[in-house]
Order: structure tokens, then sequence, then C-alpha cells
């Protein structure tokens, strides 16, 4: 790395390059058989370079011709993509770890032993089938620039993911364990699955109408995906977020507190840098109901007059593969603040109304608005306090800025949801269409 | 020397390098895919240019069947070629303890595909495509009411390398471009978009003479700024060839992917060959075998020719897609339907060009049929799980009496496959297919082409804002 950006010194004003290696294992149990395993090892350097101005990009899988890098930067200056800014200062960047050796160091017998328990404890307990996923990801992320900026970090993943699904289709409720060390799953978790699917087995056919609606953590991403369009710093600079101008207001319910935290150690993905080397921070996106911010990278930072925010990084709603995304805004650590009720309040204070456990089509939809219309699947429904069934072609529709407006009570706990914690939340006037 | 002559001798030492990788390799079978992915990307946001560059990667997939154990491995480098050899035995050895797998029996076949196009993206300069991505993006942004766009100009150029111990040895070259991006409409803080997109795999032929796609799109946004909310409930709906596309997609066309059912007992037992899963006036087709249409492909990343496969005759299930290890498992036909996104993946069953087959009916004869319903059109994504589906439109219009009244906006639909298949009432007369493609499922699939005719589902749910 430190030839690349020595070669490119003495052609541009500015140079940068990512380096990102993953290694990963993943094992698949399909109706309580192992059925697939695989290992990878993938990496990739990312080079950004600043001329005149202008900012060049350029990637590749392997650095054989490093000159060849230089090159391709090079050459994509001719697009004269302006860069009114310059990359970071070498700054002190928070130090901590999420590595563990014996992550790093896992089998895939190993892999296999963790499926066995799950899959053994449901054995005979389900009506239809029990499938379960496990795997290991060590992930090595190294940041240079040529004003000697010069951050590593590497980061372990374990994860476990029982599934139970229902006769007859695909449709499952699944249980995320993920850890930077192996773990064992309890029996209490597991049970609590085992209840959740023997209550939600019948299907019922529900009417349409407004009604209170609980969404549950796998529920979240359609929310995510439009707060991380309405808050980006890009569209408030185009002026296309209808939360722009609107810093300082009271934008949802006081019971909603939205940060993005990559220092909270509690859950997997901490990073002291962003993918531009700008160091992370907390950051309040809503505080008590007020809109506190937008979030940026450097790019959008300068455009909006604003302090870089630790934001920038090579990611899309899709995921990323480290290197070929073009570093954009990305609210990747996001955290709603748990509130006071139980999750067993929270269904006591539902008379009639709709869990949310997953939704599908959380990607179409007016998501800059944050207009929403989704399929559950799985919803569960309520009467009475006590889950009756699961729902039958059911759909809720709203917008998330009137939906966090109508908040009737958050849990006071987090569950992971592929590595961002969520409290549920019940909500309240939801419009629910079903057959 | 030809160019044909050179590419024939550099693809052959390219199979020779990865054969001598794998040829002492004591197992019952192994494979190895190696593959050189160009991407060419330019993105315009709103005036400002955001992104221009041209960058080259490349990778290998490695996989072993030993003793019924299937493993397999991914690396991007030489040197990691015998870790990844190594890890897929292992991950056999785990395997073949508990599970049994085996390959459908496919011709050996040698060959090498030279990419032919008229309009050779590889031969237009970076400049030009740069000119053609900015004066799209600039007539979108020109029109009434546009406060943004966003329009990027794709060229994803893959050269395969497929070698087996079966000897196999197949090269193939894919060409892939693509603009898409986005007309944002913007009045009193309200924003509404619509999505853009043209294409295809005969490489710049469909980019050039579209001024008028990027017109009407930037119309279609500012006329959803006066567009009420749908009002949800259950509708007799009539989806245009977008929509009917996505449904031949995402509602039917997931299910008959061989590998999703695999290890489903039960729903193995509800797809099964000769139900009648559906109502008389619908065939659906999954042709990759179409040259110059955006799924075409020769081979799968299994070294096996494509074929067309009808997989519903007339609301009969007649034909499913596979890849070697399901079309043995289910004892049924090989599809050559396992395909990776690129090197990055291990290869799983794809569906390419999906597509209604058209039936008799005008489009007016179809509105007068709705009587009083929705005309949905230009899907805008959908996601299909077990047997339920959603998908997105991006504009359409109420029906009332037979005739089509104001536009409405905000249309999401869900449904189950079994019960919608029985719904569909009538099918149209005309036909499109989709010049770009975008399908997620676990991978990205850039050919995954669907289309049909306009086709009247009746009760549909629909969600409304």
């Amino acid at each position: 790395m430190k030839k690349v950006l020595e070669i490119a010194d003495k052609l541009v004003d500015e140079a940068e390059i990512l380096f990102m290696e993953d290694k990963a294992s993943s094992l698949t149990v399909e109706d309580s058989k192992l059925r697939d395993i695989m290992g990878t090892i993938q990496s990739g350097y990312a080079l950004r370079v600043i001329k005149d101005g202008k900012i060049g990009n350029a990637y590749t899988r392997n650095l054989i011709d490093r000159e060849e890098l230089v090159k391709n930067a090079l050459s994509s200056l001719i697009g004269e993509v302006k860069a009114d800014y310059s990359f970071p200062e070498p700054a002190k960047t928070k130090e901590f770890s999420q590595f563990s050796k014996e992550t790093e160091e896992l089998t895939y017998a190993d892999l296999q032993d963790k499926c066995d328990g799950p899959t053994n404890y449901f054995d005979g307990k389900v009506a239809g089938q029990v499938n379960c996923y496990s795997g290991m990801e060590v992930r090595v992320r190294k940041i240079m620039n040529t004003h000697g900026v010069d951050h590593e970090e590497k980061s372990t993943t374990f994860y476990t993911v029982p599934a139970l699904v229902y006769p007859g289709t695909h449709t499952f409720i699944w249980n995320m364990f993920q850890t930077v060390s192996p773990q064992s799953l309890t029996e209490a978790e597991l049970q609590d699955q085992l209840d959740l699917y023997t209550r939600s087995l019948p299907e019922v056919e529900i009417g349409s109408g407004k009604m209170k609606v609980m969404l549950m953590p796998g529920a979240f991403t359609y929310m995510e995906w439009r707060l991380g369009a309405g808050a980006n710093g890009k569209s408030f600079y185009d002026k296309s977020s209808p939360l722009v101008n609107k810093v300082g207001e009271k934008i949802v319910s006081d019971k909603i507190t939205i940060t993005n935290d990559p220092h909270d150690l509690e859950w997997l993905g901490a990073c002291a840098f962003d993918d531009e080397g700008v160091p992370t921070r907390k950051l309040d996106i809503i505080k008590d109901g007020v809109l506190k911010t937008c979030f940026v990278d450097l790019d959008y930072a300068n455009k909006l007059n604003m302090e870089p925010t630790g934001t920038g990084f090579r990611e899309t709603m899709w995921g990323d593969d480290g290197v070929s995304i073009p570093v954009a805004p990305n609210l990747k650590h996001i955290r709603i603040q748990p509130g006071k009720e139980s999750f067993k309040e929270l269904l006591g204070m539902m008379d009639e109304g709709v869990i949310a456990f997953n939704m599908i089509g959380a990607h179409s939809g007016n998501l800059l608005n944050g207009d929403f219309s989704l399929g559950l699947n799985p919803g569960f429904y309520v009467k009475n306090g006590e889950i009756v069934g699961r729902v039958k072609d059911g759909m809720i529709a709203g917008n998330i800025y009137e939906q966090l407006s109508n908040v009737l009570g958050v849990e006071d706990r987090a569950h992971d949801k592929n590595g961002i914690p969520h409290p549920c939340i019940l909500f309240d006037d939801v419009a629910v269409s079903a057959k | 020397m030809t160019p044909r002559e050179d590419h024939e001798r550099e693809a052959s030492q390219i199979l020779d390098s990865c054969y001598s990788q794998i040829k002492d390799i004591e197992v019952d079978y192994i494979d190895i895919r190696y593959e050189i992915k160009k991407e060419t990307d330019i993105g315009f946001e709103s005036a400002d240019i955001k992104e221009v560059g041209s960058n080259t990667t490349d990778g290998y997939v490695v996989r072993v069947l030993n003793n019924g154990g299937f493993g397999l491995s991914i690396v991007t480098k030489l040197e990691d070629i015998p870790w990844a050899i190594d890890k897929a035995k292992e991950a056999a050895k785990v395997i073949s303890a508990t599970d049994r797998s085996a390959l459908a029996d496919v011709p050996v076949v040698k060959d090498i595909i030279m990419l032919e196009l008229e309009l050779d993206p590889r031969d237009v300069p970076l400049e030009e495509k740069m000119h053609l991505t900015r004066k799209y993006n600039d007539i979108m942004l020109a029109q009434p009411e546009i406060s943004s766009t966003s329009l990027a100009y794709s060229e994803v150029y893959r050269k395969k390398f497929y070698v087996n111990s079966e000897g196999t040895r197949v090269a193939e070259e894919l060409m892939t471009v693509s603009m898409s991006g986005q007309a944002v409409a913007s009045r009193d803080g309200v924003s509404q978009n619509v999505r853009v997109s043209i294409g295809g795999s005969t490489g710049m032929k469909n980019l050039y003479g579209r001024e008028d796609v990027f017109v009407r799109r930037a119309e279609i946004a500012r006329e959803l700024l006066d567009a009420e909310p749908v009002k949800g409930g259950t509708y007799k709906v009539l989806l245009n060839s977008s929509m009917t596309g996505v449904f031949a997609h995402e509602a039917f066309g997931h299910f008959s992917e061989a590998d999703g059912l695999e290890n489903n007992k039960s729903l193995r037992e509800k797809m099964q060959m000769g139900l009648k899963l559906g109502s008389d006036k619908i065939t659906i087709i999954a042709d990759s075998t179409m040259e110059g249409d955006l799924g075409y492909y020769q081979y799968d990343d299994e070294g096996v020719k494509v074929k067309k496969v009808t997989l519903l005759d007339k609301g009969v299930l007649t034909g499913r897609l596979h890849s070697r290890k399901t079309a043995a498992n289910f004892g049924e036909e090989y599809t050559g339907h396992s395909v990776a996104e690129d090197y990055r993946y291990s290869p799983i069953i794809r569906m390419g060009t999906i597509f209604v087959e058209p039936g008799d009916k005008e489009f007016d004869d179809l509105v007068k049929e709705v009587g009083d319903g929705l005309y949905i059109c230009d899907a805008k994504g959908g996601q299909t799980v077990g047997g339920n589906f959603t998908f997105g439109a991006q504009y359409g219009y109420l029906i009332k009496d037979g005739k089509i009244g104001p536009m409405v906006r905000d249309i999401n639909m869900m449904g189950n496959l079994f019960t919608t298949l029985e719904n569909i009432e009538a099918v149209g007369n005309d036909f499109h297919l989709s010049e770009r493609g975008g399908c997620g499922k676990g991978q990205w699939n850039i050919k995954s082409a669907h289309g049909g005719p306009h086709m009247i589902i009746k009760d549909t749910v629909v969600g409304g804002v």
C-alpha cells in the first residue's frame, strides 16, 4: 500500500488507499440436515487520487501491478469529478477490539457443532422444518493516505441463526445470535423462539383498517433505509428530502431517540474510522423526537459546510464488497434507544393489532419521502393481548415520520437484527390491508 | 492471426492453466471457474458528475464432490487456490457424513464463445459514453419541477473460463450495458421519483436515440405530484408488461428454481410436476436462448448448455430450473440455469429471461373487462419469500366503469403464489421484455430479464399509504 502511495504521490496532489480482506466460512442446515459448506478469502484495494480539485478512483483484487492501479485512477480523472475537499489529516482514533482468535480458528466441524445445539433442541417439536445457519468472518480493513493517515482494524464475527419454517412455505421465524467470540445458545432463548412459532402457527384472515402495529427487530429494515435516505447529506444538498430545513424541529414522538454509534461495543461492527479515514463518533440523528443533523461523507460535508461525521462508507443498502462501491454517506451503526416497557407490557397494550416479525418489499416505494407499503412475512395477529395466529396476505402501509409520531411504547431492551440492535416498538393507527 | 484465432489461443491458455490446478486432485469430481470482470461506470447526480472509472478484477471458484459430499471455496488470489481446494475437500468430507449429492449426467463440452457485437462498447471511447450519459441526464433535469436526477452508465464485461474433471472446457464472454437512474420531482416539500432504465446485452445499440424515454419518465415524476395515494384494499388489477414480468419472476419464477425447493419437503410436495396450479390463461416460459435478449447466454457456470423451459403450461406445472445437483436430486432433465453473479460467488439457480406468453386480448378490451379496479404500471422492485410475494409499481391509474381514470401513487401489491395463479382472468396480446435486470437472490443478477403482455388478476391485496 505504501508503494502505491509513493507512486501516486509523484503524480497527484493527494492519494488514499483502502485495503480490505474477508475470510469467512458458512454452513447451512436445512430440514435438520447439513447441506452446504462454503469457505472464502476475498480481498481488494481501492485507490482515490485528487489532482487540481478533481478526484479519480480505481480498485483491484490483486495488487500485482501497482503502476496499473495508479494509472486507472489517473484515467478516471477524465471525468473531472469535482473534489473541493482534502483527504483527512492524521488524527487519534478510539482504540478498541472486536477480535477473537477462537473465532478465527473455528473449523467446519466446530460450526456444525454450533448448529447441532438448536437443531437437536427443536427436533420433533415443530410442525414445519428446522433450518440453521452458522458461520464466522474475519475482516481486516486498513486505510492510508499521503497526509500520513494509517489506520487498521481486524474484527471477527461468529453467528448462529436457527430458523423455524412454517409448513408448506418458505416463511420462517428466526433468532439472530451474533457475537465476537463463539457462543452457544441458551435453552431459554430457544424456548422463546419455539413459543412464538407455536402461537403463530394457525393462519388467520383479518380485515383491513387502521390498527396498532408492533415492529419486531427483523421488521425494521424499511425504516433504516428510509431514514438513511431522508437524513442523508446527499438529499439535504439537493433538497429532495422532506427533512431539509427541519434540523432543530420536532419531527417525531419524543419517545424516539435515534443515534449512529460506531463505538458501541455491545454490538458488532464497531469501527474507529470510516472508509475515508475519518475518525468515527457517536452522532445523534433524532433526539427526543427532534431532528439533530444529517450525516455526510467528506464530499457532502464540504458541500453543506459541515464537519465530517465519520459516516463515509463503501457500502449500499444491499451490502458491500469493500472496494468496488464508491464512498457515500451511510448510516450503518444506527441505534434506536430502548424505552420503558417490557415486551409483555407492549403486547398487553394491544386490544387488536398486528406484530410485524419480518416484512418484504422494503426496497420498493418512495424511500426519500419515508413512504412504505410492505408485505407481512410473517405478521402475527393479536387479540386482547395474545398472539392468536399468523396473518394471511397482510400488508402495512404509511409514512415512517407519521408512524414515528404515533408511538405508544418502546421496549426496554434491544435485540440483534443482523448486527444492528432494535427494541420492539408499538405504533398506533397504522393502515393494515388484508383479504 | 485473426482476432478470433487470437481470442481462442488466449482462452485455451487460460483453460489449460485452470486445468493444471485441478488435474492431480484425487476426488470424485472437481471443477474450477476463473473469471475476469471489467466494469466501466459513469455516474451523475443532478448536474454533478460523481463517478467515472474502468476497473478489472478477477477470482476463482472451486467445487469438489467426494463420497457424496459437495463443498466449495472462493478466492481472489491465484496463490490461494491450494487453500481453496483443501477447504472444499474438507467441506465435502464433513457434509458426506450426513448428506449425499450427485450430479446429473451432461454432455462433455469443449467450446470457446467469442462475443461479436454491432456497436461494441469496448470500441467506444469513455468520453463518448460520458457525453451520452450527460445528455440523457440533462434532458431529465431540464423538465419542469424536476428537482434532482441520478443517472449511471454501467458496462459489465465478463470473460468466464470453466474446466471440470470430466473434461468439459468452456470459455464464454458476456457484455451487459445499462443506463439507469431516476428523476425526482418536488413541490412544496413533497418529492416523487420515477425510475428509468435502458440497456441490454447487444452492446451500445439500445442506448442511442432514446431521448423520448427520458422525457417521458420525467413527465411521469411530475404527474405523480398531483396523484393521490392509492387506497389500501382488494382490487381487480390490470398489470402492464413490466408488472407482468415482475409477477412472472417474483411470484412464480423463484418457485421454479429447484434449489429453493430441494430441502423443503412440504413445499416440494406442493410443486409436483403435472399439478394444476393456476388458471388456463397463464403460460410461463424461461428462455435464455433468445440471442439479442438481455438474459441470453450459451453456457451456465457448470459448463451446461442452457435450454428453453416451459415452466407452466395453461396453468399446469411442466418444468423447473436446475443445476446439475438439483436435476439429479429431482430426477429431472438438466436445464443449464446454474449461474453466478461473478467470480465472488458460487453458482446458484437463476432464471435468466422469464416471461408470460401473450394471449389474445386487446388492451381496450382488458380495461373494459376490469370494470372497476386499478391499472398498475412499471415495476419498482419486488420480493418473494416462500409462497408470498410483494412488488411495487411506480404509478398507476384508477379504472372506473371500464375507463382509465386519474393517476394514483404508492402502490404495492401482495399475494400468495398459489391463490394468485388461480386468479388470473385475462392475458393481453402485446409483449415486451425488460432491458435491464437486477435480481438479488443472495447475489445480484444483472441479466435477469422478464416481461410479457398486459394481464388481469382479480382479488389482489394492494397496500396504500
